[in-house]
C-alpha cells in the first residue's frame, strides 16, 4: 500500500464519518426538541413530522397551525435532559419564543414545558409535552 | 250573474298577479334576513326618507357594493327612464328608506351572507345550557375565545364601566349587561393577538401563569371562569397561504365540541374581513354553527352595511375596524366598525341568554 492509497482510504473514511454524523438528525433527546421547536415556528411540517412520534403527529400538526398566525424566532434556547418518566426521557428548555404579530412582539418562555421524548428506530423523537 | 262571476274572476286574477309579484312575495316582517330579497349598491349612495330627490331627507349613506335587504318597491321621481324606487331596511338600525332603482342592482348573495345578524336559539342550545347549569356552570358568566379582534381593550370591556357607554335606544340591553357584570372587562385566557383557531387547542399558547402546563387555553378559560355562554370569533387563518379552509372548519368544530362538552353554549361570530378572497371562512363558520345547531352572530352582515364596510381607512388593510366608543345615544356611532361590533355582540349575547333561559 503506497502513500496515495493510504491518503485516499483515510479521506473516504473521514467522508463516511462526516456523512454519518450529518445524517443523524437527533443525536439526543434535546436535539429532537430543539429541531421540533425550530420547525414549528418556521411552519416546516416535513421537518417537524420527521422528529415526532407517529402517535403525536396529529397534535404536532395542531401546534404548527397554532403558530401559523405569527412569525417567530427562538432566543437563548438551550434544552437538556430532565430525568425519565413512564418510559419517556424528559427534556426542559431555557430561553424564549419571540412572536411577531403584525409588528407587535410578544414573548413566551420555554421554561414552563417539559417535553416527552423516546428513541424510536435509532432516532430521538418528541412524543408530547407536560 | 255573469257580471258577478266576471268580477270574481278579475279579483282572483289580480290577487294571483299580486301574490306572484316579487314585491309582494318578498315583503314580510320577519327578522330572518335570509327570507328577504337583496340588492347591492352600484356606487356610494344616499338613502332618502321618501322616493323623491327634492324635499326628502337623506337618512343614511352606504358605500358601493353594500348588500341591502329590500322590503318593497314604490313609484317616485323618474330618473333614466325609471320611476321605480326600492325600499330598503338597514340591517343594524332597521331604519327604512328609499333608493332609486338605478342606484343598485338585484344581487344573489351566498346563503351565509343573509343569515340574521342576531341569532335565533335552537332547542339544542337550550339543552346545552340546561345541562351546563345542572353541572354547575355560572349563569352570570360568559367567556370570549378569539384573536386580536377580541382583546379586552376594544371588545365589550367598556360595558363593565358605567361611564364608558350609553345604550341610547338600546336600554333593554342593560339587563344583560348587569347579569354578566365582570365578564365584559375580564381578560380571557383564550384570547390573544396572533391566535389562529388552532391556537385555542394548543397548550403551548396557554398563559403559563394562569394555566396548567398541559391545559389548552380553552380548558384553562373554562376552569378559571366557569361560563354558561361563550363568544367564539376567530378571524386569522392561512397567513402562509398553505392551509385549506377545511382545516379551519375542522379546528373550529373541535373548539365548539369542547364547549358543548362542558355544557357551555357557543355563539359563533362571522368576521368583517374577507382576507381569504372568497368568503370561504365565513361560509365555514356558518356551516359549523349549523352542524352543531348553535347560535350564529353574523357580524359580517352588519359590518358590510357600514361606510368602508366598517374598516378604518387609516389602516387601509380591510381588516382593522374603525374605532369609536360605544355611545349609542349618538346615531353616528352606529356607522362605525367597533361600536357596531360591540353593539351587535351585546345584542347576540342578549338574544341567546334570553333564549336559553326559557328552560330555567
Amino acid at each position: 500500500m503506497n502513500h496515495n492509497t493510504l491518503k485516499r482510504g483515510i479521506g473516504v473514511l473521514c467522508a463516511v464519518i462526516l456523512l454519518a454524523a450529518g445524517c443523524a438528525q437527533n443525536k439526543s433527546p434535546q436535539d429532537a426538541v430543539e429541531t421540533f421547536l425550530k420547525a414549528m415556528l418556521a411552519g416546516d411540517q416535513d421537518k417537524a413530522f420527521g422528529v415526532v412520534c407517529p402517535d403525536w403527529e396529529a397534535q404536532a400538526a395542531v401546534e404548527l397551525d397554532a403558530f401559523s398566525g405569527v412569525s417567530g424566532k427562538l432566543e437563548g434556547m438551550e434544552c437538556k435532559q430532565a430525568g425519565e418518566e413512564d418510559g419517556y426521557t424528559l427534556v426542559t428548555c431555557k430561553g424564549k419564543m419571540v412572536l411577531d404579530y403584525r409588528g407587535e412582539e410578544r414573548e413566551r418562555s420555554l421554561e414552563e414545558t417539559r417535553y416527552l421524548t423516546q428513541k424510536l428506530d435509532g432516532e430521538w423523537k418528541v412524543c408530547g409535552y407536560q | 250573474m255573469r257580471v258577478h262571476a266576471l268580477t270574481i274572476g278579475v279579483a282572483f286574477l289580480a290577487f294571483m298577479m299580486l301574490a306572484l309579484s316579487p314585491t309582494f312575495s318578498r315583503h314580510h316582517s320577519s327578522l330572518y334576513a335570509q327570507d328577504l330579497a337583496y340588492w347591492c349598491t352600484n356606487l356610494d349612495v344616499d338613502v332618502r326618507a321618501c322616493p323623491h330627490w327634492q324635499n326628502c331627507d337623506i337618512v343614511i349613506r352606504y358605500s358601493a357594493n353594500t348588500l341591502l335587504p329590500v322590503i318593497g318597491t314604490e313609484t317616485g321621481d323618474r330618473e333614466a327612464g325609471s320611476d321605480q324606487w326600492i325600499k330598503i331596511e338597514d340591517p343594524i338600525t332597521q331604519q327604512q328608506g328609499y333608493l332609486h332603482s338605478t342606484q343598485a342592482h338585484e344581487c344573489s348573495p351566498e346563503s351565509w351572507q343573509t343569515r340574521p345578524v342576531i341569532p335565533a336559539v335552537s332547542e339544542t342550545a337550550r339543552e346545552i345550557y340546561a345541562r351546563g347549569l345542572a353541572a354547575g356552570n355560572n349563569p352570570q358568566a360568559f367567556s370570549k375565545v378569539g384573536d386580536c379582534q377580541n382583546v379586552e381593550a376594544y371588545f365589550l370591556s367598556h360595558f363593565d364601566a358605567a361611564d364608558q357607554y350609553d345604550l341610547g335606544p338600546y336600554q333593554t340591553l342593560q339587563e344583560t349587561i348587569s347579569n354578566f357584570s365582570g365578564s365584559f372587562v375580564r381578560e380571557s385566557a383564550a384570547v390573544e393577538a396572533g391566535y389562529t383557531v388552532a391556537s385555542a387547542l394548543s397548550p403551548l399558547w396557554s398563559d403559563p401563569v394562569l394555566c396548567e402546563s398541559d391545559e389548552t387555553p380553552l380548558a384553562c378559560e373554562d376552569r378559571l371562569h366557569n361560563p354558561s355562554l361563550v363568544i367564539i370569533s376567530m378571524e386569522t387563518w392561512n397567513r402562509t397561504g398553505k392551509q385549506p379552509v377545511s382545516q379551519y372548519e375542522d379546528y373550529l368544530g373541535q373548539v365548539v365540541e369542547f364547549w358543548i362538552g362542558q355544557g357551555v353554549v357557543p355563539i359563533l361570530a362571522t368576521k368583517a374581513d374577507n382576507k381569504e378572497g372568497d368568503g370561504s371562512i365565513n361560509a365555514a363558520i356558518v356551516r359549523v354553527a349549523d352542524h352543531y345547531a348553535v347560535p350564529l352572530w353574523n357580524f359580517w352582515l352588519a359590518a358590510q352595511s357600514l361606510p368602508d364596510h366598517g374598516f378604518d381607512p387609516a389602516w387601509g388593510d380591510d381588516f382593522h375596524l374603525l374605532w369609536a366608543r360605544s355611545f349609542y345615544n349618538n346615531p353616528e356611532r352606529l356607522r362605525d366598525g367597533w361600536p357596531v361590533r360591540n353593539l351587535t355582540a351585546l345584542q347576540a349575547l342578549d338574544a341567546v341568554w334570553r333564549g336559553v333561559k326559557e328552560t330555567e
